[in-house]
């Protein structure tokens, strides 16, 4: 089944390796790029939803203090909030599973292409759906004195190929700042006003930390053609996030943050009501 | 009121590296070099087969499947290593930096010699077998071919680029040719000449003394080639990545091209005038070797199909990276039975045919090797078409 994603990823690979002269780099970061850009869509969607999220938490707080002791209210009141500001409580994870398959895909695809040992070669073969592109097997996978298909570490590779899980490292950072910085505003003003530790900040803070390390830990142990996939991918993803980059792609896509409407407090009273009646249909039955 | 946080900061660091192992499980990365050797041998005046991957060799009964755990010399006392413990035949890479073993040994003076993936040759006595480490040759590169020997010179195709010759008594380079790109096949060596194919798509012709190249310009393929050419009626048959069957003169001129389905990968086999090989989409083909023209062509396999054929009298036995062994007759391509190897490992390797011996009471045998340890090498009876033995790890 994982096929119908991964076959067309490395025949495109391989098909841009022809296009740009046999060289694989540049149709790495050409297809993590292309890539990217397809998945933009939903990416803006995404980060929508999480900033429509943050929004509403303050009225969410309000309603969890209110409903504390009634998880059935509280539900009907959340779902009325959810519903008044048009947040699909699965915007948020949705458009990351979509996301998720295509990038694993993106991923298999360039270590399939840049196959080194007969092993992993013989799998290639029943991956190119496009006939004469069989004629490139085995790319060149030598670029600048480093082989793609080694690890970046001596003696598979020379000492200066460790600048790229450094570098995976630092990009991945700055991805992960830019993609938090618009939601943290709001969170850290809500934080002093209850002087409380926040959940959502405390992982946010740890994901920070952990994940730089953790690419910078998976590019030491995979490929070199991998560190050049995750650095793109995180170079691509800070031009995404930043305010310039982010405006001029929402123009191209025709995105933009839709303003929320104003808060109502008629939503708990109808929360009450909408519960209320729930109640009297479960006596009913 | 006290908030209570789900995730502490070492949870969250467990949870995201299992999240990164479950990544690495989807993307369905092939680790690995290469798949199984099996050799024919004779050890202490006992037919004997070398099973050799990865970081072991051991000797195995071709007979029984057994692994050879006792060792006896020629007054049949049984051999014992300097502690008093019994011999067995295994060599375990571990025990020499990591070695590894893909491919078959070669017997200089009633020692094995294995080429390894990790740079250097260990020479084994074939009896005991102890490596004598210090006549470890060492070498510029890996090795995934098989190495040809003969009284003078030892021809080694190199996992990355070049084939070279070592003197067979010192050791060192004699020569070495430069093939640009990697040797994933034994070179032929035919009245002198040595002819390599590489990876880079060119079959070379090179006089086996000198390392001169004997023509003017190698022969391009269209696609990367992993398989030993075959030498006969003065031409050369061999077959590339490009899907294409190349007949070839001993002057480097195409001479004729057949067209298949996918890569090919294992050597063709010639029989009564007729060339059969396999490809990669699971095709096996049967053409003249006059003028490559297609008698039949059937797929009895999903998937495709590496090594090649073993071909009989009676039939053309393949394995498929399916996990089915095929019987398929010579004349018509169809398939006579088929048999599903349990679990359905992968079948990269050449196989093994074994004669009947009437006298020893041993039946015709085809042995086939698996990347699975559990089914590492099975035997089955090429006249009831049934398992006669597993051997596993």
């Amino acid at each position: 089944m994982w096929d119908f994603i991964l076959n067309p990823m490395v025949t495109l690979l391989v098909l841009l390796y022809q296009v740009f002269g046999n060289n694989i780099i540049l149709s790495i970061v050409v297809l993590t790029v292309i890539l990217r850009m397809i998945m933009y869509p939903i990416l803006a969607q995404q980060q929508e939803s999480a900033a429509k999220m943050q929004e509403v938490q303050p009225r969410l707080k309000k309603l969890q203090e209110k409903y504390k002791d009634d998880r059935e209210k509280l539900a009907a009141a959340q779902m009325e909030l959810y519903k008044e500001y048009g947040i699909n409580p699965f915007g948020g994870c949705l458009p990351m599973l979509i996301q998720f398959p295509i990038f694993i895909a993106l991923y298999s695809a360039i270590n399939f292409a840049v196959a080194s040992t007969p092993f992993q070669l013989v799998d290639l073969s029943e991956r190119l759906l496009i006939p004469g592109l069989d004629g490139l097997i085995p790319l060149n996978s030598m670029f600048l004195g480093m082989d793609l298909t080694a690890q970046p570490q001596p003696p598979s590779n020379p000492w200066y190929a460790l600048a790229l899980p450094l570098l995976v490292m630092i990009t991945t950072y700055f991805q992960f700042k830019m993609s938090t910085a618009s939601r943290k505003q709001p969170e850290q003003e809500e934080e002093k006003d209850d002087a409380q530790p926040n959940q959502a900040a405390a992982m946010q803070q740890s994901m920070g930390t952990v994940m730089p390390i953790m690419f910078g830990f998976i590019s030491l142990t995979l490929s070199v053609g991998l560190s050049i996939y995750f650095l793109t991918s995180n170079v691509v993803g800070i031009i995404q996030y930043s305010p310039i980059g982010k405006s001029f792609l929402d123009r191209i896509f025709g995105g933009g943050k839709k303003t929320a409407p104003e808060a109502k407090d008629e939503i708990v009273v109808q929360a009450s009501k909408a519960s209320k009646k729930s109640t009297k249909k479960g006596s009913k039955a | 009121m006290k908030k209570i946080r789900r995730f502490s900061r070492w949870q969250l660091i467990v949870l995201i590296f299992i999240l990164a192992a479950v990544v690495s499980g989807c993307a369905n990365v092939r680790q690995g070099v290469s798949w199984p050797a099996l050799e024919f041998v004779t050890i202490n005046d006992q037919p004997r087969v070398l099973v050799t991957y990865d970081g072991q060799v051991e000797a195995i009964d071709p007979y029984q499947g057994a692994q050879i755990h006792v060792l006896r010399d020629e007054d049949g006392e049984i051999i014992r290593q300097d502690n008093g413990d019994v011999s067995e035949w295994i060599i375990r890479g571990n025990d020499y930096d990591g070695s590894q073993f893909f491919v078959s040994p070669f017997e200089v003076d009633g020692n094995f010699l294995f080429p390894t993936y990790n740079n250097r040759i260990l020479e084994v006595d074939a009896n005991t077998p102890s490596i004598a480490t210090s006549n470890t040759i060492e070498l510029s590169d890996g090795v995934i071919a098989d190495v040809i020997v003969t009284d003078d010179l030892i021809y080694v195709p190199y996992r990355s680029q070049d084939v070279v010759a070592l003197d067979s008594e010192t050791y060192q380079e004699v020569w070495r040719f430069d093939t640009v790109e990697g040797v994933w096949a034994t070179p032929l060596l035919a009245d002198g000449v040595l002819y390599i194919t590489s990876i880079n798509h060119k079959l070379y012709a090179v006089d086996a003394n000198s390392g001169e190249s004997l023509w003017s310009e190698p022969v391009d393929l269209d696609g990367a080639i992993a398989s030993t050419p075959v030498l006969y009626n003065d031409a050369l048959y061999v077959g590339s990545y490009s899907h294409n069957m190349y007949q070839i003169s001993l002057s480097g001129q195409i001479m004729n091209t057949y067209e298949g389905n996918n890569w090919i990968w294992g050597s063709p086999v010639i029989v009564n005038d007729v060339l059969y090989y396999t490809d990669l989409s699971g095709y096996v083909y049967a053409l003249n070797t006059t003028d490559l023209s297609e008698i039949w062509a059937e797929r009895p396999a999903k998937r495709g199909i590496r090594p090649a054929p073993i071909v009989t009298e009676d039939y053309v036995v393949v394995g498929a990276r399916d996990g089915n062994v095929f019987w398929l007759n010579p004349e018509t391509g169809t398939t006579v039975q088929s048999v599903e190897v349990d679990g359905r490992p992968e079948l990269l390797s050449d196989m093994l045919y074994l004669p009947s011996d009437e006298e020893a009471g041993h039946p015709e045998l085809v042995l086939i090797a698996s990347t699975d340890n559990k089914r590492l090498v099975m035997a089955f009876n090429m006249e009831t078409f049934s398992l006669q033995w597993v051997y596993g790890r």
